[in-house]
């Protein structure tokens, strides 16, 4: 990279003793709001995505349902998803969510990412994957709640929505807001954000979405693109959206629990061969059949 | 010309047998259809349902098919099939079907959806099937039918606008 980031708050595999650049860290927290209740579902922010980061995937095949691409995929870094749900009254609601990263606060990719440097997460909040340092492993899919990343088969490496962190670093919205059509999608600071969304869930409360809500789901401290969502008890009839996500027990066990006791196990057998070296000596053989 | 005041006529193929407003006048008396034209209308017996055709967001008309952008959001052509229609005749989603009415046929994939009701209409069910008229024999997409294929050439009395919206077309599961 040409331009050295120096605002890093959080960088995969590295100890807080020996921290990334991170004296630029005079940064409002940023976030994407996507009302849900607005989207038509036109799929003018995947086009725009794929312009703004040169991706175009393969040109698919249809399954019989309208999404397409089929899925995310290493060049397809969001998404418009699809469901029809019919409520309780009968009437049927076409809800349509743009999938993609969810640039958490506490986010489970970079803690489980064992390449130094290969996740970080910048001091305005988002989370960008470094592929330059990614070695493929795929830990960062096990680590993420929302199933997120993807591993190419060109390069083996990981990718994944920037939050247009090039734009944003100079002061634009990510592509994908620049392009909705409804409005549905926004960008700024995180406060502001937040109430921005507040005003809208209070209208659809008042246009008889009384379960209308804002998911910014604490079990991953939050998280840089929000949602306002009509059912917002009932986030899984966005396509499987996670009510409560949290990173898993198998990533945090190895990552946080484990890592001391490895560290301290490594350090007692180093301790542990000096001392027997010292107090009893190294081993001696002899010549010939030993008794 | 017609007018001057709002009337109710139905489509020329229409899948009812009369005008509930005028059982004696069913379509515009002053449509021009061609003696050829006429030949080629399809009964409502043999042909049972509703097609109607649409743009969609994605693609525009039978221009922006040659764009990989757009052709990544709908590659393949398909029709959009309601729940109930779908189950009668043994369609799940993703099955390829054919589209036919007495003028022509189309093959797409079927998109099975709740959005697409079965209507009540004079009493009996009637269902209608969604076509989207944006494929064709080139493109960035992967090729398919023209939907004029099969929708009727008459116009509109006054605009001369063929019946894109309402025509008679069958469908089965190939």
């Amino acid at each position: 990279m040409s331009i050295q980031p120096q605002d890093i708050i959080r960088r995969s595999a590295t100890h807080s003793a020996t921290p990334a650049p991170r004296v630029r860290d005079h940064q409002l927290e940023v976030a994407k709001l996507i009302d849900v209740s607005i989207c038509i579902g036109c799929k003018a922010c995947q086009v725009a995505c794929s312009e703004w980061n040169d991706l175009r995937d393969e040109v698919g095949t249809n399954v019989g349902v309208y999404d397409n691409p089929r899925d995310l995929s290493p060049k397809t870094w969001t998404l418009m998803r699809f469901d029809e749900y019919e409520n309780e009254s009968g009437k049927l609601e076409w809800l349509i969510r743009k999938d993609g990263c969810m640039h958490c606060e506490d986010p489970g990719c970079l803690k489980a990412c064992p390449s130094p440097g290969a996740i970080i997460q910048y001091a305005n909040g988002i989370v960008d994957f470094q592929s330059e340092h990614c070695i493929g492993c795929g830990y960062c899919v096990a680590g993420c709640p929302f199933d997120v990343p993807r591993i190419s088969k060109e390069d083996n490496r990981a990718y994944k929505c920037t939050l247009c962190s090039d734009r944003v670093a100079v002061g634009q919205e990510p592509a994908c807001v620049k392009s909705c059509p409804t409005g549905a999608i926004s960008f700024g600071t995180k406060e502001e954000m937040t109430e921005q969304a507040s005003k809208r869930v209070a209208e659809l409360n008042t246009r008889g979405y009384e379960h209308a809500g804002i998911y910014d789901p604490a079990g991953v401290g939050g998280t840089h693109v929000m949602y306002v969502l009509h059912h917002a008890d009932r986030p899984q009839l966005y396509r499987g959206l996670p009510k409560d996500p949290r990173i898993s027990a198998v990533v945090r066990g190895w990552k946080g629990l484990m890592k001391p006791l490895a560290a301290a196990a490594f350090v007692a057998t180093l301790a542990g061969s000096f001392l027997h070296y010292v107090g009893v000596g190294p081993n001696t053989t002899t010549e010939g059949d030993e008794d | 010309m017609e007018g001057p005041f709002p009337e109710h006529y139905e489509p020329v193929e229409s899948p009812i047998a009369a005008n509930p407003l005028h059982p004696t006048v069913k379509q515009n008396p002053s449509t021009r259809v061609l003696p050829n034209d006429s030949a080629r209308m399809g009964d409502r017996r043999q042909f049972p349902y509703v097609a109607t055709t649409y743009g969609i967001t994605e693609l525009f008309r039978h221009w922006t098919k040659h764009s990989r952008l757009n052709a990544i959001l709908q590659p393949e052509q398909f029709v959009e099939v309601g729940e109930q229609l779908a189950q009668r005749k043994g369609i799940v989603a993703g099955d390829m079907v054919k589209v036919s009415s007495h003028r022509g046929y189309i093959k797409a994939r079927a998109v099975v959806t709740k959005r697409i009701r079965t209507l009540e209409v004079m009493g009996e069910p009637l269902d209608t099937i969604g076509v989207p008229c944006v494929w064709g024999f080139e493109g960035a997409t992967k090729k398919g039918y023209l939907a004029n294929a099969l929708s009727p050439a008459v116009g509109d009395a006054n605009t001369q606008t063929p019946e894109y919206k309402a025509f008679l077309v069958n469908i089965e599961k190939i």
